[in-house]
């Protein structure tokens, strides 16, 4: 005898593998969408880099030569 | 024995049920929660990026370097081969202040060189096939009166290069989401090929190297799916 309950059972499960599915996707879209945000944060970061470089350098540059100057108020 | 049956079927099936709206639910909030927010992100750092370009070119002409050749090539080759080529050609020029100094000549130029890309993403066809001009043609008008639609449609600034292309690519993932394609970075096989066969009636499998893959011809002979997540 067939059980009753199985077809719903199948049902249900072949809906939870859609839905699975389609989860997958969204994850995937939004992995991409981060991985291009994330490469562009990279340069970010790197053009955050050399000013923090450039800032040093100049700061050792200005102090060696004694031109460092207080910050003009306003 | 046979109510206790009876009601464990019963439990599995709430259960099972339970699991399904959870999914659901669980779908619901990545598409309609987070990857709006991920995209307004996204936007807000391209607003940042396009602020500091000056810096860029300032210290890439400084140090007569070029800093973002190799960068942009890894963020977005694997999905938007067309955009990298462009991004790589507005980078090399070193006349370029930043992206929003950029004429809308230039911009209609750049929608020509990334026709081939159709709205979903896909790659309609690689650069160096050159039979079927006239679908060429026919895209890159599409495609030009769709970027004039979303002209009209609203966002004021619409110089910057990368402005652009990123909302091409959220045009995409809107229909994407819309339409419930399955048009990601790895899209459907099965939809590639339909699109692919629809579009370009003359290509046949065994002389493109793009389907020469054996993963997608099976997945074009069967019904069986599969839906990578190397990611």
């Amino acid at each position: 005898m067939e059980n009753p309950y199985e077809s719903t059972q199948r049902n249900i499960l072949s809906r939870i593998i859609n839905n699975m599915t389609r989860l997958n996707q969204s994850v995937v879209t939004m992995n991409q969408e981060l991985k291009i945000i994330n490469a562009k944060n990279q340069q970010l970061c790197t053009v955050a880099t050399i000013c923090d470089n450039y800032q040093e350098s100049v700061q050792f540059n200005l102090t060696t030569t004694d031109q460092l100057k207080p910050a003009a108020n306003k | 024995m046979d109510s206790q049956l009876e009601q464990l079927d019963q439990e599995i099936i709430h259960y099972l049920q339970k699991i399904d709206s959870n999914l659901n639910e669980s779908f619901k909030i990545i598409t309609q929660d987070i990857i709006p927010e991920i995209r307004q992100y996204g936007q807000h750092c391209d607003n940042i990026m396009d602020s500091c370009q000056w810096l860029v070119t300032m210290f890439e002409q400084t140090g007569n370097v070029q800093l973002f050749g190799d960068a942009n090539g890894d963020g977005t080759d694997s999905i938007f081969p067309g955009q990298v080529l462009e991004q790589d050609a507005n980078g090399s020029s070193s006349g370029n202040l930043n992206g929003s100094s950029q004429s809308n000549g230039e911009g209609e130029d750049d929608d020509f060189h990334t026709a081939k890309i159709t709205t979903t993403g896909q790659m309609l066809k690689l650069p160096e096939f050159s039979d079927d001009d006239d679908d060429y043609a026919n895209n890159a008008g599409k495609r030009k009166r769709d970027n004039e639609d979303k002209d009209a449609d609203g966002s004021s600034n619409t110089n910057s290069t990368l402005q652009r292309q990123n909302r091409k690519r959220k045009a995409s993932l809107l229909l994407q989401q819309q339409y419930g394609s399955n048009s990601s970075s790895i899209p459907s096989p099965v939809i590639q090929s339909k699109k692919r066969s629809d579009t370009h009636p003359t290509n046949n499998d065994e002389s493109d190297g793009y389907e020469s893959s054996p993963l997608r011809n099976e997945a074009h002979n069967s019904t069986i799916l599969e839906f990578p997540t190397a990611e």
